[in-house]
């Protein structure tokens, strides 16, 4: 029995660990690249797109009740009342 | 960020002539995985419906699809930028007074090479295979005075044009450094004796 909060901590972490990584990139392209309008461009873009996916994601998990626990082992189970309890 | 009117390490005036990348097919094969990434998830989702339709209807596992859908969507686009930011960073800049080679390994390796212009003696343009030749880019190879051939660019659009224009500029620039390349070239001494033969005639 697995809380469904957990899956929540460990998507901020990933969240933190990814943005973390896109700092350092977009730094990089920002500090190395030429100043054109690709440069600009191309990281506008990534962090548009990079943005609207975990916002997304957020207006899909907000309706969520975390509190719940989930069965994994249920999961492959043909009942499914032994998925969540 | 890099300006291309005040280029680093440059002691004189110059002006940039011609930036030049690797073409854009070289991103073909990120560009063939990321797509792959993206469809992924969609994949796995209607795998699952057609599978096991009543999964997603068990309130919990849905939520648990979309995080682990939406982490892998941001890792596939990371790694699509920083692939990009490697192709993006190398870069070749002609100006009238030098040839610069800028070489982005990863994120934290970069390299800076230059070459005067009045030092090169030739240029020679390769393209070789179809999809190069329909497409045309190649590499160019530029030697100098030395026995080592310094520079090496792979995967120029037009390579002609391009080692057209680097020969062009060459030339202007060797016009204006006609000492310094006479004694690349291996003629100093000639050139002493002629020079004091010169002052010696009456």
């Amino acid at each position: 029995m697995i809380p469904l909060y957990l899956f929540l901590l460990a998507w901020f972490v990933f969240l933190g660990f990814y943005g973390l990584m896109s700092l350092v990139s977009v730094f990089q392209l920002m500090r190395y690249g030429i100043a054109q309008t690709g440069t600009w461009v191309t990281t506008m873009l990534f962090c548009t797109v990079a943005l609207l996916v975990v916002i997304g994601a957020g207006f899909f998990l907000l309706s969520t009740d975390w509190n719940q626990s989930l069965n994994i082992l249920g999961a492959f189970s043909s009942n499914p009342t032994t998925y969540l309890q | 960020m890099l300006d291309l009117h005040h280029l680093p390490g440059s002691d004189l005036p110059e002006k940039s002539v011609l930036t030049f990348r690797k073409h854009p097919i070289v991103m073909m094969s990120t560009v063939m995985t990321a797509a792959v990434l993206f469809i992924l998830p969609p994949a796995a989702y209607v795998l699952a419906r057609v599978i096991k339709p009543e999964l997603f209807s068990i309130t919990g596992v849905f939520p648990i699809f979309i995080m682990v859908a939406s982490a892998f969507f941001l890792s596939g686009w990371l790694f699509i930028f920083q692939s990009f930011i490697d192709y993006w960073l190398d870069v070749f800049i002609l100006t009238d007074k030098r040839i610069l080679d800028i070489d982005q390994e990863g994120l934290f390796k970069r390299t800076v090479s230059e070459l005067r212009l009045y030092r090169v003696q030739d240029v020679t343009a390769v393209v070789t295979g179809v999809m190069h030749t329909f497409l045309d880019y190649g590499s160019i190879h530029v030697q100098t005075a030395g026995e080592e051939e310094r520079f090496q660019f792979d995967d120029i659009p037009h390579p002609n044009n391009v080692a057209k224009m680097i020969l062009e500029w060459s030339e202007e620039d060797r016009k204006e450094h006609l000492e310094d390349a006479v004694e690349d070239f291996g003629l100093a001494d000639h050139n002493k004796t002629a020079g004091i033969a010169k002052k010696l005639e009456p």
